[in-house]
């Protein structure tokens, strides 16, 4: 039997659908992981990286903009994690940028989070740059340090509550401030004592100026106050000649100038 | 009873170096100069074009029906949000390939073996053989490469409309875009999930023309033999799907992790 | 009968043309199916332009003969030369050559059903002749069709001809390669008598048209007396009676003479 056209074009259509889905396919899951735009890479050091993964996402400001493609043991404390990166989000991210290692969601995979930098330089990463790397929230340390918090927290609120209960028996001296109403007495009438006392004061203050101006009019004072009064005229004098001096020799000098 | 087992296995060895020298023919005619190409691309339509509506329609209604049926469960863990994930994944990876195979082997493989089979009981096959042309070329190696072609292909547009199916079940209840659901669906398929799924669907486009093809050529000259060689072709080709899906999982999952 | 006059001319003069003018050529020849011996010593030759009618009973192993001929069975034992050349030691090349030089009709005409009488005549024009002349293939289409009636049905698919059609179309795909030897599987069984003597018919103008050898495998006694030149009866995987037809019907033998009553 032979094909009619019509059938060869149905069986082309056919091949070219099922190929158009075949290569649309690659391209979407290819343009995902980065393979057909320009990438760089940057690199960050790590002493754990939580299990994370080959192909999992690194993250700018929320946006997925690429890929871990390798991850490397350097030696027994570090971890070598290298990421490809999207080429046009390169000039967003600065060389003091950090990348963490996060999840994705309560039980979501891991991914590497970047943040931006900035507050340092403003220069952009390069190719092959190192970026410092921020160790991960370690869940276990995280309780251990949290159990610490809690137990000191512990001694604390007993010491605490240890005073406050000191305090409501009135024992101390704080707690006989709050709760001796005698004691309150006393201070009110110490306070009005020194008031009046402070009164007192103020007036034999003024007693005391009045006595001081009635000795300089006094007679056997009288010398020294005007010899005082000479010496400061005669400075006077002295400081005017001087200047007089000066303007003359200023005054020849500048004839012989011109 | 030793005597029949032994028996049985002879003969099951026997098939299989039957099957063996058929391949072998077959390969030696795939390079042989003058290729059918009208037989093949009429072959192509009969089997390729003429499947898809089957298969087309199988693989929207298991979309759907996946979908619904997932939806519940994983609304129980507060996690509806993944359906198109886990559609994507289980369409893509196992459910298209398989099922299209399997809708393939009952068609095509039980098709050709019946073409085959009463070709043989008509003396057709030998006629074309007498006369000095090669039906195997003809016959056999038209066949075998239009399934391995057009198998992938429509494991392929299956996927597309499996996952379709899964989209309009999801909106019977919510309310996603074809944008964000296909966005979704694409952005949790990496080429690990994607290739070895299309790998595997030639081979199973291969098995599927090769038993059909073996089963009709090598049949007896009695009536009954053509419904046999059609019956036992199905059943072969189901079986060799099932075999070679478990060691596509066993070998791809060496070479990615 | 007209035919035994000139049956005898042939012969002589093929005899006297010597045993180069062998087209086949068969000594001791065996083969047996499991436990079963289909033939035990078969030992013939045919000449050229010869007709032979193989006579036997259904299952006697008629058609094995010929099915070896052409390589489509190799025999246990025995030397068989097919235009001077022996069948089993052929490489596949060789034996495709010389398969294209033999016509092979079989029982049932086996036309390819998934194609017309058109493209049935074509497949071996094209495959096997390597035409590419669309012109010439259709001409040489045309022509064999014609000369066993069948041009009307020309673009029909062999699901729409009769028996004696599909005879006549399975005649005319053998012939139209031109083979030099022809070989017929029972060309009658299962038509009625009328189209079973314009078959025995067509087989005899074809003979004389296309000056081809023949073997004719057959139990039907009336294209027996049509077409031989010469009668071979088959028997327990022997020939026991060779002659001319009346040679062959006026024989003594009881199996020889029971196909004639």
């Amino acid at each position: 039997m032979k094909t009619t056209s019509g059938q060869k074009i149905r069986t082309g259509v056919f091949a070219m659908a099922g190929l158009a889905v075949l290569v649309l396919a690659i391209f979407f899951i290819g343009n995902k992981k980065g393979l057909f735009s320009d990438t760089f890479h940057v690199h960050g050091l790590f002493k754990d990286v939580n299990g994370l993964q080959v192909g999992n996402n690194a993250r700018f400001a929320g946006i997925n903009v690429g890929v871990v493609e390798n991850i490397a043991i350097v030696n027994d404390t570090t971890v070598k994690v290298v990421l490809s990166l999207n080429e046009n989000v390169r000039k967003f991210i600065k060389k003091d940028a950090k990348i963490a290692i996060g999840s994705d969601g309560l039980m979501g995979d891991k991914l590497v989070i970047i943040s931006p930098g900035g507050a340092t330089t403003s220069e952009e990463v390069k190719n092959g740059d190192q970026l410092v790397g921020v160790n991960p929230f370690d869940v276990d340390k995280m309780i251990k340090k949290i159990t610490g918090i809690a137990d000191d927290a512990g001694t604390l609120i007993s010491g605490l509550s240890q005073i406050v209960d000191k305090v409501n028996h009135g024992k101390g001296s704080i707690g006989r401030l709050l709760n001796n109403d005698k004691m309150a007495r006393d201070i009110e009438g110490t306070m009005s004592q020194a008031k009046s006392t402070i009164a007192n004061v103020h007036a034999t203050t003024t007693t005391l100026n009045t006595d001081l101006k009635a000795a300089q009019d006094n007679f056997l004072l009288k010398g020294f106050f005007n010899k005082k009064k000479k010496k400061a005229m005669k400075a006077k004098q002295d400081s005017i000649k001087k200047l007089q001096k000066d303007s003359a020799a200023r005054a020849q000098q500048s004839p012989a100038k011109q | 009873m030793a005597d029949e087992v032994l028996k049985g296995w002879r003969g099951w060895f026997a098939e299989s170096g039957e099957q063996l020298s058929f391949f072998k023919v077959f390969f030696r005619n795939l390079f042989r100069s003058g290729f059918e190409w009208s037989e093949f691309v009429r072959q192509c339509y009969e089997i390729g074009y003429k499947s898809f509506t089957l298969v087309g329609t199988t693989a929207f209604i298991m979309g759907l029906v996946l979908a619904l049926q997932l939806r519940p469960t994983l609304i129980g863990f507060g996690a509806e949000s993944m359906l198109p994930k886990s559609l994507a994944v289980s369409i893509v990876k196992e459910i298209g390939p398989v099922i299209t195979a399997i809708i393939c082997a009952g068609k095509i493989a039980s098709g050709i073996g019946a073409e085959l089979g009463s070709m043989k009981v008509t003396e057709q096959i030998d006629a074309m053989e007498v006369s000095g042309a090669n039906p195997v070329q003809y016959l056999v190696v038209t066949r075998i490469l239009a399934t391995t072609a057009m198998v992938p292909l429509l494991t392929l547009l299956g996927d597309v409309l499996g996952l379709l199916g899964g989209f309009v079940a999801i909106n019977v209840n919510g309310n996603v875009s074809l944008f964000l659901y296909f966005n979704k669906c694409i952005s949790s398929l990496g080429f690990s999930d994607l290739l070895p799924a299309f790998i595997k669907t030639i081979f199973f486009g291969f098995v599927i023309g090769f038993i059909g093809c073996y089963k009709g050529y090598n049949s007896n000259k009695g009536t009954e033999s053509v419904g046999l060689a059609a019956n036992s072709a199905v059943v072969a080709a189901s079986l060799w799907i099932f075999v070679i899906d478990a060691i596509v999982v066993q070998v791809s999952n060496i070479i990615i992790y | 009968m007209r035919h035994t006059e000139s049956e005898k001319t042939v012969k002589k003069n093929v005899r006297s043309a010597g045993r180069g003018e062998e087209v086949i050529y068969v000594r001791g020849l065996k083969k047996s199916f499991g436990k079963k011996d289909v033939l035990k010593n078969i030992n013939f030759e045919v000449n050229k332009g010869e007709n032979v009618v193989v006579l036997g009973k259904s299952g006697s192993g008629k058609s094995v003969i010929i099915q070896c001929l052409v390589g489509m069975i190799s025999p246990d034992e025995g030397e068989l030369r097919v235009f001077g050349e022996e069948v089993s030691a052929l490489t596949e090349k060789q034996l495709k050559k010389l398969r294209i030089r033999i016509g092979f009709l079989f029982q049932s005409g086996a036309l390819y059903d998934s194609m017309t009488v058109r493209e049935n005549m074509q497949f071996p024009l094209i495959r096997i002749l390597k035409m590419n002349d669309q012109n010439e293939i259709d001409k040489r289409v045309e022509e064999v069709l014609k000369s066993v009636g069948l041009l009307d049905s020309i673009d029909k698919m062999p699901s729409d001809l009769s028996g004696g059609m599909r005879k006549r179309a399975g005649l005319a795909r053998t012939l139209v390669v031109n083979p030099e030897l022809m070989l017929y599987d029972e060309p009658t069984t299962g038509l009625d008598p009328i189209t079973s003597r314009e078959i025995s018919n067509l087989v005899l103008e074809i003979q004389k048209k296309y000056k081809t050898t023949s073997i004719i495998i057959t139990h039907d006694m009336e294209c027996a007396a049509i077409t031989a030149d010469r009668v071979l009866v088959l028997n327990d995987g022997e020939f026991i009676a060779e002659g001319s037809f009346e040679e062959v019907k006026s024989s003594k033998d009881e199996f020889v003479s029971s196909f004639f009553k």
